[in-house]
C-alpha cells in the first residue's frame, strides 16, 4: 500500500497522469500534505534568459580569436599588480589583435591586405587575418573570397574545411557549410582537404564533392560579376545560393524534398527576386509564394 | 598522393549544426547552472564559454558527445568564476570597500513569497535542489534530468521525494504566512 501512495505522487510530478486519474490523486490526503507547497510552485518561473543576445555575443566572440588577457569584470583593485596587467593585455591586444572583415547578405566588398594583394569577400562571409604580415600571411575565411596575392611569402588561407597555400596567384576559396571549393585562376595554389592535398594550377578547381582534381574555364569567378551560373546543380545548392543574396529564408513543402531536382541556368544580383523565383520554378515545375521573409516552395500539381 | 573520399559525416563545426546545438541545449543548460548556483551572470559566463570551447574544438567533438562536452565545460567554468570571486573577495577584504554578498536567486523572484522559497531553496542541498527546481519549474521529467544528471530515474525519484520533505519542513515555520 505504502508503495503505491510513493508512486502515485511521482507519477503527479513526473506529469504520468491523465486529467482524471489527477483530479482523483489531489482528494488523497498525500497531495493535500504537499498542496500549498506544489501551489506555490506552480506560481513560480525560473530566472529569464535571452537565447538570442547571448548567441550573438557568442558568435561575436569566437569569430575574432584574440589573446587578450582576460581581466576579470568585476574586480579592478588599485595595486601594482594590476596596473602590470593591463599594460600587458593592451600590449598583447595591439599586436595580436586580427584585422576582420565581414559582409551580410546581399553584400559584397574589396579589400587590400599588409602587402597589396586584393580580396573581393562574396556575401555571408567573413575573413580574419593577422595584424603582423612581416613573419607570415595568415587568413581565416568563412564563406566565399576570391584573392589576387602579390608575390611574397607563403600566404595561407585557412577555412573550417581545408587551407589553402600560395605563393604569388589569382584563386577563388569557397567554404559554405559542408561544401569546400578552390578556383585557380592564375599561378598554383597548394590545396589541402581532410587527408587529400593536390596542387592546382591556371584553369584548375577543387571541389569537395567529387574529389579530384578538375578543369574550369572562367577567367574570373562569376559573383565578381554579381551573378551566379549553375550547371545542372541541385536545388539546394541554387537556394542556399539565392539566400546569400535577397534577404529571405527557403521553406521546401515534403513533395519537394524528396525530388531530386537540378537546375541549369543563371541569375543576376541586381535582378529582382521575383524575376529569380519565376525562371527557377518555371524550369522546375515549382510553384512559390512569398510572406515577408520566407519564400514558400512546392511541386506543381 | 593519398586520395581519401572526403566523408560527408555532419560534423559540429558546421555552422548549421552548431546552431542547432545552441537551439536545442542552451535554455537547458543556463536553467542547470542557476538551479546549482543561482548566480545569473556566471551561469551566463560559463554557458558563453561552454559554446567558444566547443567550437574551437568542434573538429574533435562528435555530434552525439557535444551535448555532454558542453556541460563539462559549462560546470568546470562556473566553478572557475566562483574560485577567482572568492580570491577576488579575500583580497579586497582587507580594502574598505563594500562587496555585496550576492544572495542567489533560483527562481525568480516577482511576489513576495518568491524571496521566502527563494531563501529555503538556498539551503537545499543543490542535490535535492536542482532536480527539484528542474521538475516543477521547467516541467522536465524524471528521464530527461537523470540524463542531464547523469544518473537513474530512481535516484531523481528520491531526490524529489526529500526535496519536497525538506521545503515542507524548512517552509512549516513561515506557513502561516502563505
Amino acid at each position: 500500500m505504502e508503495d503505491k501512495k510513493d508512486t502515485d505522487i511521482h507519477k503527479y510530478l513526473n506529469f504520468e497522469l491523465s486529467s482524471e486519474e489527477e483530479a482523483r490523486f489531489k482528494n488523497t490526503s498525500d497531495y493535500k500534505k504537499h498542496q500549498t507547497l506544489l501551489g506555490l510552485l506552480d506560481d513560480s518561473k525560473s530566472i529569464p534568459f535571452d537565447q538570442d543576445v547571448l548567441f550573438d555575443t557568442i558568435n561575436n566572440k569566437k569569430g575574432t580569436q584574440t589573446k587578450v588577457i582576460p581581466l576579470y569584470k568585476k574586480w579592478l583593485p588599485v595595486s601594482i599588480a594590476a596596473s602590470i596587467l593591463i599594460c600587458c593585455s593592451v600590449f598583447f591586444f595591439y599586436s595580436a589583435n586580427p584585422t576582420s572583415y565581414n559582409t551580410a547578405v546581399a553584400e559584397s566588398i574589396q579589400f587590400s591586405l599588409p602587402d597589396n594583394s586584393s580580396v573581393w569577400l562574396n556575401a555571408k562571409s567573413e575573413i580574419s587575418h593577422n595584424k603582423d604580415w612581416n613573419n607570415s600571411r595568415d587568413i581565416e575565411l568563412h564563406g566565399e573570397a576570391y584573392f589576387e596575392v602579390a608575390k611574397g611569402k607563403k600566404f595561407t588561407v585557412k577555412t573550417s574545411q581545408g587551407i589553402v597555400t600560395v605563393l604569388g596567384t589569382k584563386f577563388n576559396v569557397k567554404q559554405r557549410d559542408q561544401h569546400f571549393e578552390v578556383h585557380c585562376f592564375e599561378g598554383s595554389v597548394s590545396v589541402s582537404y581532410k587527408n587529400y592535398k593536390t596542387v592546382l594550377k591556371a584553369n584548375d578547381m577543387f571541389s569537395s564533392k567529387e574529389v579530384g582534381k578538375q578543369k574550369q574555364t572562367l577567367n574570373k569567378p562569376n559573383w565578381l560579376d554579381k551573378q551566379s551560373v549553375f550547371d545542372n546543380s541541385s536545388l539546394n545548392n541554387v537556394l542556399t545560393d539565392i539566400g546569400l543574396h535577397y534577404d529571405i529564408e527557403f521553406k521546401k513543402n515534403n513533395t519537394i524534398e524528396n525530388a531530386t531536382l537540378k537546375y541549369t541556368g543563371s541569375y543576376t544580383y541586381t535582378d529582382d527576386l521575383t524575376t529569380v523565383l519565376d525562371v527557377l520554378c518555371k524550369s522546375l515545375n515549382l510553384e512559390y509564394s512569398i510572406k515577408d521573409k520566407s519564400v514558400y516552395l512546392s511541386l506543381k500539381e | 598522393m593519398n586520395l581519401n573520399t572526403p566523408s560527408t559525416a555532419p560534423s559540429v563545426c558546421e555552422e548549421y549544426h552548431y546552431n542547432a546545438i545552441y537551439k536545442k541545449h542552451s535554455k537547458d543548460i543556463f536553467n542547470f547552472l542557476m538551479f546549482n548556483y543561482g548566480h545569473k551572470e556566471f551561469a551566463e559566463d560559463a554557458l558563453q564559454e561552454s559554446f567558444i570551447i566547443l567550437w574551437r574544438n568542434c573538429s574533435k567533438v562528435s555530434l552525439e558527445k557535444a551535448k555532454s562536452y558542453l556541460y563539462t565545460v559549462a560546470k568546470n567554468k562556473i566553478i572557475d568564476l566562483f574560485r577567482s570571486d572568492n580570491n577576488a573577495k579575500k583580497h579586497a577584504k582587507n580594502k574598505k570597500s563594500t562587496i555585496e554578498q550576492e544572495t542567489p536567486s533560483f527562481i525568480l523572484e516577482e511576489k513576495e513569497f518568491h524571496k521566502e522559497l527563494n531563501d529555503a531553496l538556498a539551503k537545499m542541498p543543490e542535490k535535492y535542489r536542482v532536480p527539484f527546481l528542474l521538475n516543477r519549474i521547467e516541467k522536465k521529467k524524471y528521464k530527461d534530468i537523470a540524463d542531464m544528471l547523469d544518473t537513474t530515474v530512481k535516484s531523481i525519484e528520491k531526490r524529489m521525494f526529500n526535496a519536497l520533505e525538506f521545503l515542507q519542513k524548512e517552509l512549516e515555520i513561515n506557513k502561516k504566512r502563505f
